[in-house]
């Protein structure tokens, strides 16, 4: 069994992509809808990587990447942001929750905004995974 | 493609000076679009962000947060739509005003943009002030309100604030350095502060680094 990626991303044609590039470059994919279903999967599965979209109903990829980077168990697992927000946005919003009394956390690993090409994402999973 | 926020003092007429200014400048004015766009994305009704944003930092809002569980929230909605709790508004509203900022020609009003935008090179970032008694008079002018409702508004609007930034842990709300321009309208009228407004983004630089 290949190396687990967990996607999380509330679109459904969106995951069905992600699963599909996942499965064919040889690892395992994993599905969640939102955050708070991301989470529970991440703890329970410990997936290799994680492909996070950003704005989900529920608890968002925001808090998601927040509730990874900050936990001791969880921050070294690699995250790839999948998302139509900007890269920027992402990121004052990130130093923004921060001044509000939040943990610093880091940039993610690879930032891609959507639409993102199949060649591309793969060449980006297999960059971190191997 | 820059950026006005504007924070205030409830009754400084920090609203109606937003929209003079976005008018003027040909602006859009971000107030209730920012409702919207997080009720959107959170999958709620406008209503329910319009409702949460009014009763944030009151006692009401910490008794529900702490006696309803996202699990139960999640179960009455049968999980069709999303919900709003603190974090979940939080997360939206910064983000929603980053992304908004990004856009461009825009004037934002309040929910700690100052805080949110504080470095964005396009930003220019207007406090206003004014008297309390003023303050109340404005209330009382503008929307109608007989003079003890127009006091009790003004001071639980502004304990409603003080409790909101205490949240965020922030103190410095008022603090002019956090601010390019500050307004007093005790001394200044509506249109001579609209003015003064237009004016800094018609000439300034909202991060002026490069002149010193």
């Amino acid at each position: 069994m290949g190396k687990k990626v967990l996607i999380v991303d509330d679109d459904p044609d969106v995951r069905l992509f992600n699963v599909t590039v996942v499965e064919e470059n040889g690892y395992t994919p994993i599905e969640a809808a939102n955050g708070e279903e991301g989470l529970e999967k991440v703890k329970k599965e410990k997936p290799d990587l994680v492909l996070l979209d950003v704005l989900m109903p529920k608890q968002s990829g925001i808090r998601l990447y927040r509730e990874l980077k900050t936990s001791k168990a969880l921050k070294d697992i690699p995250v790839v942001i999948l998302s139509g927000i900007a890269k920027r946005t992402f990121l004052r919003s990130q130093k923004a929750l921060t001044e509000f009394g939040g943990e610093e956390v880091p940039e993610p690993e690879v930032y891609l905004e959507k639409p993102v090409e199949p060649e591309e994402l793969a060449q980006t999973i297999k960059g971190i995974l191997g | 493609m820059a950026v006005v926020t504007i924070s205030r003092q409830f009754g400084a007429g920090g609203k109606t000076l937003g929209r003079m200014i976005a008018e003027k400048l040909g602006y859009t004015f971000a107030d209730n679009d920012i409702i919207q766009r997080i009720a959107q994305e959170a999958n709620v009704s406008a209503n329910w962000v319009e409702a949460f944003e009014k009763e944030a930092g009151s006692k009401i809002s910490r008794m529900v947060s702490s006696m309803v569980s996202q699990r139960l929230v999640d179960r009455i909605l049968k999980d069709e739509r999303g919900y709003i709790d603190e974090k979940i508004y939080l997360d939206y509203l910064v983000l929603i005003i980053a992304q908004i900022a990004d856009e461009g020609n825009v004037v934002i009003l309040g929910r700690g943009s100052q805080y949110i935008l504080n470095d964005h090179p396009d930003a220019y970032h207007i406090l206003l002030i004014d008297e309390f008694e003023n303050r109340v008079k404005f209330m009382m002018e503008h929307y109608g309100m007989s003079s003890r409702k127009a006091v009790n508004v003004v001071t639980a609007e502004d304990k409603r604030r003080a409790n909101l930034y205490r949240k965020l842990g922030k103190k410095d709300y008022d603090n002019p350095s956090l601010y390019h321009l500050v307004l007093n309208r005790g001394r200044l009228t509506l249109d001579v502060a609209m003015h003064l407004a237009c004016e800094l983004v018609y000439t300034g630089k909202a991060h002026p680094e490069t002149d010193r």
